[in-house]
């Protein structure tokens, strides 16, 4: 029997096939990136900042994947407790890496039971997770503004008036976080040939990525996986399964209120009301673009995902206008790419799990494959 | 006694209370300056603007596609129609009878096509069509601008292409289905009651389909799939037919929706109009594997009794505007509700 | 038993962090003022040009009689005060620390301080009108 090369047909299409959206994604920022007429030094710049500031999100994602739970929605529940944390260390004007380290102490026992209320919903819908948390992260972001909007100042004692609305109560639509704009960020200034890298911000993911290596480790991190790849067999093995898929989830709330605070202390504003949709939707876009799937995600995903997602972002509505003279079609098309390739991963993902079980079905039946 | 508590078990907890909600919002209404009539004549014109849309749920969740997040797909359909009617130009009801006739082969197209999606992907049908809404909406952004439409009325002015975000279609079929046979007493209470008609003609045509050979197959598919294997039934043509027939639903839904409200809004507009069609039906009794038409009609009133209601009551009462976040939080508590109650029917 | 020892001991460590990054972080407006004042028997001038600087925030440039106004994070602070003479050149700089104790007394009189005042920090003169 002749060996197969290495580089034989199948090999290259199966590899085409599983990294079909990174590839579809470098293709698009291949053409895009002249059309734009972006210098390399300004890309360069856009993606170094963009990476410090969104990687921690995308991170965030990787543990409930890991546990068979898809992608977590209702990571926009850790958003808000990293909010709310932002809005009372804005309130008792509290500055600097200080400011920072602080909203996070304070958010931290939000997020866990946001966290935990999270991952019990989902274990109630098993089979629908990404739905239901989908759901669910816009059911809280009514609770959420019923207590921004009109529990502060009323319920919650603000001091400092420049936070509030003209009408007394509830917190205004922008909060200033010049107070801990860039603290993390330029904690240790670094630059290398004009180009300013936030390197505390990079040591804080560094740490981050360690840990995650260190966990899949961990029992408890065999436990997630085990989890994830049959929920009955490792129920039969013993471990808790409805446990397990608790805490994966609530580790993800927290890490993601973290994520947003760090996000957000790069931006320096904070739309009070909108800042925390985005962060889910994009967080998960930029997931998936680098390659990951509802069920299998790497660190290294999580890095290409953001540098390619956030390269089509920036490129292109400049592209759009130089191409059809309109920025506006570009922005759309940035809109329809971000959605369509959630759309993309999701059917992938579907159909692959129907397939499976057309084919062990089939398998029970007693049917020729 | 035994009587109240097994209804309550089968109206179920939320319903019961969402009811009585209301009810004490009609009750409070007079007291704190509130006309009863105006509200329940909004109540009323609402329930017509979004019932079909509600309808539409129906046929995708008996079977077994879930929730129609992607009804939005079904709305664009609409959205083309009507817009291609006014640049027609041709105003009353044959306006809109022009708008339907557009929509609807383009909702079979795109229902035909979301059909054969869904059923590569089953048990994953809802997130995915929440996503294939999103991004065909995104998507329809680009072509809004990019479409030859010329009509003056409806094209930016300076550029002289590219729709503009909100056509009027004041002038052309605004209340054109609204206004027959219907009646108006004193100033504030207005009785659309073509608007009804029409709705009751939808809901006798969908209960009659439901009742043929072709309906009792599909609901058959929902509920017990292999069952209806065995009998020889098709289920992916069952579930096609069924996806068809929600777009369809929710192109015509929202032609009435807009000659009642008399805008028609491009780009992002339908984005999330998906979930309060599917709120109500939650609302109305609904579950994620069946629906009756008593749960599209019941939701509806409910659903949108909520809304018009506690804006005005609530803003009344407290002086604060809580409208929005109570929406938020009543229309997706409802099918966080419902989603969460799959697990209990399996485990009895 | 150790378990609950453990979490409680970083649960305190943790807490005891915030209490650290609310009292390090918090930020308040002073008042650096270059009038003339009167405290006690002595008074003091505010006839120099100076340069007033506050931990590392950027230098004050105050004329005599000015006042302005620097934020700073925290309760502990150094100060460095450069004096001008008439071509703006550091003729004498002069540095002290100081720990801001009273919630009323965010004044900083810069004369007093040059005048090796140990109460040159007070409550706002104006506010005493």
């Amino acid at each position: 029997m002749t060996k197969q090369s290495k580089f034989s047909k199948s090999n290259l299409s199966h590899l085409l096939a599983a990294n079909a959206v990174p590839i579809v994604f470098i293709l698009i920022s291949v053409i895009g990136i002249p059309l734009s007429k972006f210098s390399p030094g300004y890309l360069i710049q856009e993606m170094l900042v963009r990476l410090s500031r969104d990687s921690f999100l995308v991170l965030s994602l990787l543990i409930p994947i890991m546990a068979g739970m898809g992608l977590n929605f209702g990571m926009v529940l850790g958003a808000m407790a990293g909010q709310i944390g932002l809005i009372f260390i804005s309130d008792w004007n509290i500055v600097g890496i200080h400011g920072m380290v602080l909203a996070m102490l304070i958010s931290t026992p939000l997020a866990i039971f946001l966290g935990w209320m999270c991952g019990a919903i989902l274990n109630r819908a098993k089979g629908r997770e990404m739905v239901t948390g989908f759901i669910l992260g816009f059911f809280m972001n009514g609770v959420y503004q019923l207590v921004v909007l009109y529990g502060f100042g009323k319920v919650i004692p603000v001091q400092n008036a420049k936070l509030v609305l003209s009408r007394g109560f509830g917190v205004r639509n922008v909060t200033n976080l010049e107070g801990i704009r860039k603290c993390l960020d330029n904690l240790i200034p670094f630059e290398i040939s004009g180009i300013s890298v936030p390197l505390a911000t990079f040591l804080v993911i560094a740490a981050f990525c360690v840990f995650v290596v260190w966990f899949r480790r961990t029992k408890l991190g065999q436990d997630m996986r085990a989890v994830g790849q049959d929920m009955d067999v490792a129920r039969s093995a013993g471990i808790p399964v409805e446990r397990t898929r608790l805490i994966s989830i609530m580790i993800s709330t927290v890490l993601a209120c973290y994520g947003q605070i760090i996000f957000l202390q790069n931006i320096g504003t904070m739309n009070t009301y909108n800042s925390h949709e985005q962060a889910g939707m994009f967080a998960i876009a930029s997931l998936l673009v680098g390659g990951a799937s509802v069920s299998r995600a790497s660190i290294l995903n999580v890095f290409v995902g953001v540098v390619l997602f956030h390269l089509m972002f920036v490129v292109s509505p400049m592209a759009g206008k130089h191409l059809i003279g309109e920025a506006q079609l570009g922005e759309y098309f940035r809109v329809f790419v971000s959605y369509g390739i959630i759309a993309i991963a999701l059917v992938l993902h579907a159909w692959r799990r129907f397939k499976e079980r057309e084919r062990s079905r089939s398998a029970l039946r007693g049917e020729a494959a | 006694m035994k009587n109240i508590k097994n209804f309550l078990e089968k109206a179920g907890w939320p319903r019961v209370i969402i009811a009585l909600f209301l009810l004490a919002l009609f009750v409070i209404a007079p007291f704190v300056e509130v006309r009863v009539d105006a509200s329940i004549s909004d109540t009323l014109v609402r329930f017509g603007m979004n019932g079909v849309m509600v309808l539409a749920m129906v046929p995708m969740i008996q079977s077994g596609c879930g929730l129609n997040f992607g009804l939005p797909l079904g709305i664009i359909a609409g959205l083309l129609g009507a817009v291609t009617s006014i640049e027609i130009g041709i105003p009353g009801v044959l306006g809109i009878l022009i708008a339907m006739a557009v929509a609807v082969p383009i909702a079979v197209i795109l229902g035909w096509a979301y059909g054969l999606l869904l059923n590569r992907v089953k048990g994953g049908e809802m997130m995915i069509a929440t996503y294939v809404g999103f991004s065909s909406v995104a998507f329809m952004c680009i072509m809004w601008l990019v479409l030859p439409y010329k009509s003056s009325n409806m094209v930016w002015g300076y550029a002289g292409k590219g729709l503009r975000t909100t056509i009027s279609v004041e002038g052309f079929w605004h209340q054109a289905i609204s206004d027959i046979g219907s009646f108006q007493i004193g100033d504030f209470f207005y009785c659309p009651t073509g608007m009804f008609l029409f709705f009751g003609l939808m809901c006798l045509g969908m209960w009659l389909f439901l009742k043929t050979k072709t309906g009792t197959a599909m609901t058959t598919v929902g509920s017990n799939p292999e069952y209806a294997r065995s009998s020889g039934v098709n289920i992916d043509n069952m579930r096609t037919i069924s996806v068809i027939l929600s777009t369809v639903l929710g192109a015509i839904g929202i032609i009435i929706y807009e000659q009642s409200f008399g805008f028609v809004q491009l780009y992002m507009g339908p984005f999330y109009m998906a979930f309060p069609a599917v709120s109500a039906i939650l609302i109305g009794g609904a579950s994620v594997h069946k629906a009756t038409i008593m749960n599209v009609i019941i939701g509806t009133i409910l659903f949108q009794g909520i809304l018009t209601m506690t804006p005005s009551v609530i803003n009344s009462m407290i002086q604060t505007d809580m409208s929005e976040v109570i929406r938020i939080i009543v229309s997706n508590g409802m099918i966080l509700y419902a989603l969460t109650r799959v697990m209990r029917v399996k485990k009895s | 038993m150790r378990r609950i020892l453990v979490s409680a001991l970083l649960l305190a460590a943790l807490v005891g962090l915030g209490f650290y990054c609310y009292d390090a972080g918090r930020a308040y407006d002073l008042l650096v003022d270059n009038h003339d004042i009167t405290l006690g028997e002595n008074t003091y001038s505010g006839e120099r040009d100076v340069n007033v600087i506050l931990d590392a925030n950027e230098p004050l440039e105050m004329a005599p009689q000015d006042t302005m106004v620097s934020t700073v994070a925290g309760k502990k602070h150094t100060i460095t005060v450069e004096i001008l003479d008439e071509n703006y050149e550091v003729v004498e700089t002069v540095t002290g620390k100081f720990t801001l104790k009273d919630p009323e007394k965010r004044f900083l009189s810069i004369p007093a301080f040059l005048g090796k005042n140990t109460e040159w920090i007070i409550e706002n003169p104006q506010k005493q009108k």
